[in-house]
């Protein structure tokens, strides 16, 4: 057992930004522009950030309702034992469609650029078996860790910001709002699911419950800022070095963005090999959180707390992960799981604040 | 105990590192690509490959050897012709460290560039930053000839733009990168020309790729290439030459020490009416006139008011050679009515060089010159 007891503030931030800056950092620019089509997907990031915040403040005001029990935890006690058993079981499966989704990008993406000649299932595999070891020994464990690599992280993210910031065209940014403000705010529902990981308030409660509603939103604001302004230097990069029409053919954007660094008669190129380095921990601490959550709620839900049991969590995210056939399918596939973490992170905190209320059940002290 | 020694030996197998390596002689580095019509009509490629050992060494080697082999093969689509290299050598070729691609202009006459890039852009080994030419002559012959200074020819291409910024009659090297940009802008474009002269590689104008179909439309002569690079405003540096016609008492040389451009769109009665304004900041470089006195005011007048006709007059003549002669815009001026003018812009981007033929184009060049040297000669 891990001797972690309450998260300070900046571990919160650490901690969320963490779990919340996954694979979308690569991806995102592509649906993005295909969605607004104007040099102004930057601005969607703002109103994605805003959707998720109020969404996160749902989920804030349900936790400190009930302090330090996850989500599977106070699904039955608000909805009785079979609803809440069922909830349960949903959310476990949106957990895995995640991981699993997280996991099969993540692979795709080294078997692109870094080893193309191994199986899928061996990238796959060996990613698993690292964060099984990580997350069977509980929240303090995983906290650790994305305290550790938060720095080497955020490293990669501000050398690959400064070094591609000699190849910005700024007129590939301009007009700003030439098609008005409409065709950006769209850009939301693209730019809302890559926030996802903020739902972990209601699996890290273990970790915060002495804190007061007040410095969790707070925390959780400062989280999504951190991550929104992430993601809107990225953005701004991908446009003003790639433009818009091209980034909608790109299968991972923010890699090729790195791959046009060179400085001329000075070696240094191929910087695209340590960036990814650098985001694999990303898309690790990501996955791992989902995973975490996966096998917390499976512990919680069935009342079973065997270690080797992970293995068969483990096994199942393989399988998913596995399933589909090309990258065409996964991100075909993306869509319906983002339809699941709507239901999973909006639905479900709805429902259960709701159902609390007309309960009058509060659990603060 | 006995399992962690297993564990710490089983470790000392795995963890060699050298699974999979290989030798760097071993590996087929590419230094160029060159792209030709072949006589069957279909693609040619010749591959340019590093022969490391015939690298001449700092320590006095044989310096008559060529570093290099060039392999020449046709076929449908490149990734066939790269596989096939191995019938010739057996050394798999390794484009991470790709200097310069090679289109013969006579192969864009007749297939698409968007076609013949899709390997480049769609492989990972590809870097988006090599730098694209095209020529009129063989790409073979272009790719056998001896560079003095450079080892091999393809790098010896790539280093022609390097004094893009002392002469503008050189185009910045367009990178493989820049120009899939372009064809999914679906914007026309130039491409850097160079051509063969004695044996030696020579920066020359640069070839139109149209927006229709993506081939070769056109050349754009070299002294036509200032006027290009004053409307795309890449200008680091250059110099204006006046001969003694030109000027009383020349001839006479400014220095450009850079060049800023901006535009101004209006749209009147669905007309475009697109203005340039030149800034261009100048040194006196070279004066033969023995009669100025440059401590003294009054000199400069006459001096940049040629600067500036001859400024305009070269913008305008290239306007006129994309407006008249080719009928499209490769000077990227649509990049300003979509900035400026976003609204015109969405309504018009579909027959744009349509639009772009007829549209009016003023010029105004303002030279300013800020110095003239150390001494003066009376």
């Amino acid at each position: 057992m891990s001797d972690l007891k309450q998260l300070t503030s900046l571990q919160f931030i650490v901690v969320f930004v963490s779990t919340m800056i996954g694979v979308g950092i690569i991806l995102m620019p592509r649906p993005l522009a295909n969605e607004v089509d104007t040099p102004d997907i930057w601005f969607s990031i703002i109103c994605g950030a805003l959707i998720v915040g109020a969404c996160a403040m749902i989920i804030v005001q349900l936790v400190s309702r009930y302090p330090g029990h996850t989500f599977f935890e106070l699904s039955p006690l608000i909805c009785g034992r079979y609803l809440g058993f069922l909830l349960n079981i949903c959310y476990i499966l949106y957990t895995l469609l995640v991981a699993a989704y997280i996991l099969r990008v993540t692979a795709g993406i080294i078997k692109n650029y870094l080893l193309d000649t191994t199986p899928l299932f061996v990238v796959i595999g060996s990613f698993i078996i690292v964060s099984t070891y990580l997350i069977s020994n509980g929240v303090g464990d995983v906290v650790r860790f994305f305290q550790l690599y938060f720095p080497i992280m955020m490293f990669m993210f501000i050398a690959l910001g400064l070094l591609s910031l000699k190849d910005v065209d700024i007129n590939e940014l301009r007009p700003v709002f030439g098609e008005g403000i409409v065709p950006p705010l769209m850009g939301a529902n693209v730019t809302f699911f890559s926030f996802l990981g903020f739902e972990f308030l209601l699996i890290f409660s273990k970790t915060f419950s002495k804190q007061k509603a007040k410095s969790l939103r707070i925390w959780m604001w400062a989280s999504i800022g951190v991550t929104a302004l992430i993601y809107m230097v990225f953005m701004a990069l991908t446009v003003g070095i790639l433009g818009i029409a091209e980034l909608k053919q790109i299968t991972f954007p923010t890699v090729e963005m790195a791959k046009s660094i060179e400085f001329q008669g000075f070696f240094f190129e191929r910087f695209e090999l340590i960036f990814l380095f650098g985001w694999i921990i990303t898309a690790f601490t990501s996955f791992s959180a989902y995973y975490f959550a996966m096998w917390k709620g499976v512990n919680q839900t069935f009342r079973i707390h065997a270690k080797p049991l992970v293995w068969i969590v483990a096994a199942l995210i393989l399988g998913v992960s596995l399933y589909p056939s090309g990258l065409t399918e996964v991100f075909e596939y993306a869509t319906y799981v983002n339809y699941a973490a709507c239901v999973a992170i909006i639905g479900f905190p709805t429902l259960l604040l709701i159902l609390s209320f007309v309960r009058r059940q509060n659990y603060a002290e | 105990m006995r399992n962690k020694v297993m564990i710490a030996v089983l470790i000392l197998f795995l963890l060699t590192g050298c699974w999979d390596s290989r030798e760097i002689e071993d590996i087929g580095i590419i230094m160029g690509i060159g792209l030709e019509k072949s006589e069957e009509g279909n693609v040619e490629m010749v591959n340019q490959y590093v022969v490391p050992s015939q690298i001449p060494s700092a320590h006095g080697g044989d310096s008559n050897k060529i570093p290099f082999q060039n392999i020449s093969l046709s076929g449908d689509t490149l990734f066939q012709i790269i596989r096939n290299n191995s019938f010739e050598s057996n050394r798999p070729p390794n484009y991470t460290h790709l200097k310069t691609i090679l289109f013969s202009s006579s192969l864009l006459k007749s297939e698409r560039a968007d076609e013949l890039i899709d390997l480049f852009m769609r492989d990972h080994e590809f870097r988006r930053t090599t730098p694209v030419f095209i020529t009129e002559e063989s790409v073979n012959d272009v790719f056998s000839t001896q560079p003095t200074k450079e080892l091999f020819p393809a790098i010896q291409i790539k280093a022609l733009s390097e004094n893009a910024g002392r002469n503008f009659f050189i185009p910045e090297n367009l990178s493989i990168g820049d120009m899939s940009k372009y064809i999914s802008e679906n914007k026309s474009f130039l491409l850097p020309g160079l051509k063969l002269e004695e044996g030696k590689i020579l920066s020359d104008g640069a070839g139109i790729i149209s927006s229709d179909t993506f081939q070769f439309l056109g050349w754009v002569d070299k002294s036509k290439m200032g006027g290009v690079r004053f409307i795309l405003n890449d200008i680091k540096g250059g110099y204006i030459n006046f001969s003694k016609e030109e000027i009383s008492d020349g001839p006479l040389v400014l220095e450009l020490k850079g060049s800023n451009t901006t535009y101004e769109v209006n749209v009147e009665d669905g007309k475009v009416i697109m203005h340039l304004r030149i800034e261009a900041t100048t040194s006196l470089g070279e004066d033969w006139g023995n009669y100025r006195t440059h401590f003294r005011e009054g000199w400069k007048e006459e001096i940049e008011e040629a600067s500036n006709s001859r400024i305009e007059k070269s913008i305008l003549e290239v306007i006129k050679l994309a407006q008249e002669e080719y009928k499209t815009d490769f000077l990227n001026l649509s990049n300003w009515i979509r900035i400026y003018q976003p609204d015109f812009w969405s309504q018009n981007k579909k027959n744009w060089n349509q639009v772009f033929a007829e549209m009016e184009v003023t010029v105004e060049a303002k030279t300013t010159i800020t110095d003239f040297g150390t001494q003066n000669l009376k």
